[in-house]
């Protein structure tokens, strides 16, 4: 059943589906959460960098080549810009101020230790959820917290790795502690657990990480994947119904066609598949079926006519040397009268012997196994020979035999050739009128050997003439016995020329005669090895 | 009983012809179909022995023509085409029985006589009359018991009464179906067999009946003469 074209189909169709929509719930997923870890990763990012620049002001590295003050020198009020949080409540202190031109402050740690541990708070959110940072001075102390993120390793050049994009983990260049970069650098990110944290490294060898868990995020991941995949499976479900359906309505008429053959074939070769749309795919199958059916059938009514003609024409001498041995033995005879019943029954046992020769050639001509002895010949002489063969019969109808025959070579079986020639001269003057004229002329036309007997007989009417070739056919049933033909004669000569690649054919006019015109190769003609005759 | 052979194979028509003569039977005979034809409309014929191949008309063709004419002749198809087909198209035409060759001389001789028995209407093969007992399958005749030896023309003369027993038999009747178309037989030689059965199986055995011919008054405890009237009125050609 699985091997059906429906349930192949059907797997195919499932398997394809199901990959196209695996891929495509695969990338949506990856791009949906790349997506999301990114805009963290640049809101991170974003905090982080605000923390790392200091105090407010132009960052150092826009200053002019001849102002290289720390940052916290240039002044200026304090902003909250720690975009994440928006106005925390109780506002982040500011920065030491101290007065321009005045003496240096506070070390630059200060700045970054007065900042308030609640900077990245946002309002109404989790607790584990909240974003946090920590911020580690030159020598890598704690400079400033949030209140969670106490136990944040510091990234150290052990310990410091980045995640690439793959997810690998590798370490960390070791730059930091020992030669702080002057300004905010490139920010490194983190996976740590559930926690996303970014590190900048600031100036005078700052080291700024601002973190975040993605708990949040994974459950909405996690809902989105079961999103996607109850989603696959509907459209999974309903593109297998569709399939289901669609193949069906592809199978059922193959299905119909298969059937209706099969009843064809089993019971009666006569009924046809009804094409009904003879211009699809299935309709021209449907045609070719039928074409093949009517050939079937055609052949069929051949064999059993041949069969059942057979059959008859071997019956009856049978029968004939079964009720003449049966009556002679039913009481006691008379030598002359069992004389009489002996030669009945030689003549119809030579008959069946005939008959049995000719039905065995012909089966050898249909199976290609005639057993063709070509050999090089003038078919002049085979001519002679068949007619010396033929002429007391000639006589004995008073049949006046004519030649005109030209020296023509062939490679042909010899006695096959006589075969012909004997048959067509034997019918030229069986079925001549009494006093008639047989003429046998041999030429050559072309490339080919042309063989012709014309008889003045009394032709053959015209709607016995395309049966003519065919197997036991007689167009004078009682004639043909008293030549002792079986009605295979024709059709023998018919099986002889095509195995030998020629032809035969021949014109009647009724009353007037008949010319029966036979082509064969010249010699040097034939290359090929004689076809199989086939029918 | 009288039979038409119609035969396109000389050498089996002539054997047919030859073992149902030696079997008592008078017998003609045809080569081809319209012959066949010709003879059949004409002759008195007890029974058709008929080929399906025949030169000119074939024997369905025939048997058809037959029929269509009204004749009740029983056929019996001889052929050597054994085909389903063949068999039940010749018996659709009118054909009473269907024998293939080869076939046996006895089983033709049984199914001749037994179409000739069932057209008779007359399905017993062993007939009483009196203390008569005709026997058609041994064709051999006893009175009392005791077989009496009769010629063949004589058993054949009792025969065909027998199958007409109780109907009357004209003398033309008795020329159609005893003698074949080559028998030149004197019309005074009826009277010679009739009288010849009379001596050997009683006086009262063959009633004449003056100027119209003769009567079997045979009865018999199976089918009585009424039945026999009555069946024989199917028989218009008789």
């Amino acid at each position: 059943m699985f091997r059906s074209i429906r349930w192949t189909l059907q797997l195919w169709h499932a398997a394809i589906l199901g990959m196209a929509l695996a891929s495509f719930g695969t990338a949506l997923y990856l791009v949906v959460s790349r997506a999301q870890l990114s805009q963290m990763d640049a809101e991170l990012e974003g905090a982080a960098r605000v923390l790392a620049s200091g105090p407010p002001g132009p960052p150092p590295d826009e200053d002019g080549p001849g102002e290289r003050r720390p940052p916290w020198e240039k002044g200026g009020p304090p902003k909250t810009r720690f975009g994440m949080g928006g106005p925390e409540p109780n506002g982040p202190p500011g920065p030491p101020r101290h007065p321009p031109g005045g003496p240096p402050g506070p070390t630059p740690e200060e700045w970054w230790t007065q900042l308030p541990r609640t900077a990245l708070r946002r309002v109404g959110q989790d607790e584990q959820d909240q974003p946090y940072f920590i911020i580690w001075g030159m020598r890598g102390e704690v400079l400033q917290a949030s209140l969670s993120s106490l136990d944040v390793p510091l990234p150290d050049s052990e310990h410091r790795e980045r995640t690439t994009e793959d997810g690998a983990v590798v370490p960390f260049a070791s730059s930091a502690v020992d030669s702080p970069p002057p300004s905010v650098g490139d920010p490194e990110y983190r996976q740590r657990g559930m926690l996303r944290e970014v590190i900048v490294h600031g100036p005078f060898g700052i080291t700024v990480l601002v973190g975040k868990s993605v708990r949040s995020e994974q459950a909405t991941l996690q809902q989105l994947r079961w999103k996607l995949l109850g989603a696959g499976a509907g459209v999974l479900a309903i593109g297998l119904c569709g399939g289901w359906l669609l193949s069906r309505r592809v199978t059922r008429p193959i299905q119909t066609i298969s059937e209706t053959a099969r009843a064809i074939s089993a019971s009666d070769l006569s009924r046809r598949i009804s094409v009904s749309e003879a211009d699809t795919e299935l309709g021209s199958l449907a045609q070719t079926l039928n074409d093949t059916f009517e050939r079937l059938e055609t052949a069929f009514a051949r064999q059993v006519r041949f069969t059942a003609d057979a059959s008859h024409e071997l019956r009856t001498p049978l029968s004939i040397i079964h009720s003449h041995a049966e009556l002679a033995l039913t009481r006691d005879r008379t030598a002359p009268e069992y004389k009489q019943a002996m030669e009945t029954c030689l003549r119809a046992a030579k008959r069946t012997k005939s008959l049995v020769d000719a039905l065995l050639v012909l089966a050898r001509a249909d199976a290609g196994k005639l057993d063709l002895k070509c050999e090089r010949f003038d078919l002049r002489e085979a001519a002679d020979e068949a007619l010396a063969m033929v002429t007391p019969r000639a006589q004995e109808r008073n049949v006046t035999l004519e030649t005109d025959l030209q020296s023509v070579e062939v490679e042909a079986d010899r006695t096959r050739i006589l075969q012909l020639l004997t048959n067509l001269l034997v019918n030229a003057i069986q079925y001549n009128r009494e006093g008639g004229r047989v003429t046998l002329t041999i030429g050559q036309e072309g490339l080919d050997a042309v063989l012709k007997v014309e008889d003045t007989g009394v032709g053959i009417a015209a709607q016995d003439q395309p049966r003519v070739f065919e197997r036991f056919f007689r167009a004078d049933k009682a004639r043909s016995r008293e030549a002792g033909g079986s009605g295979l004669g024709l059709a023998i000569c018919q099986s002889i020329v095509e195995a030998h690649h020629g032809s035969i054919s021949f014109t009647s006019r009724p009353g007037e005669g008949t010319i029966f015109i036979v082509r064969l190769p010249l010699y040097g003609r034939v290359s090929s090895p004689p076809l199989p005759v086939r029918r | 009983m009288r039979i038409l052979v119609v035969e396109d194979e000389p050498d089996l028509l002539s054997v047919v012809a030859q073992s149902l003569r030696e079997a008592g039977y008078a017998v003609d005979t045809a080569a081809d179909g319209e012959d066949g034809l010709f003879k059949a409309q004409g002759g008195q014929y007890d029974a058709l022995v008929l080929d399906l191949m025949l030169p000119q008309l074939d024997g369905w063709a025939v048997l058809k023509t037959l029929r269509s004419a009204g004749n009740s002749v029983p056929v019996l198809i001889l052929t050597a085409r054994d085909a389903l087909p063949d068999r039940v198209r010749g018996l659709d035409c009118g054909a009473d029985d269907y024998l293939t060759k080869p076939f046996e001389l006895a089983e033709l001789f049984a199914r001749l006589r037994a179409i000739i028995r069932r057209s008779a209407g007359k399905p017993n093969s062993i007939a009483q009359i009196g203390d008569v007992q005709v026997d058609t399958i041994r064709k051999c005749v006893s009175k009392g018991g005791q077989t009496v030896c009769l010629t063949p023309r004589e058993y054949a003369l009792v025969e065909f009464l027998t199958l007409h027993r109780g109907e009357l038999v004209t003398r033309s009747m008795l020329y159609d179906h005893l003698f074949d178309e080559d028998d030149d037989s004197l019309s005074n030689l009826m009277d010679v067999h009739v009288s010849n059965v009379r001596k050997k199986l009683g006086k009262d055995f063959i009633v004449t009946r003056r100027g119209q011919g003769y009567l079997l008054e045979g009865e018999m405890p199976a089918d009585g003469p009424g039945k026999e009237l009555d069946t024989s009125g199917g028989r218009a050609d008789v």
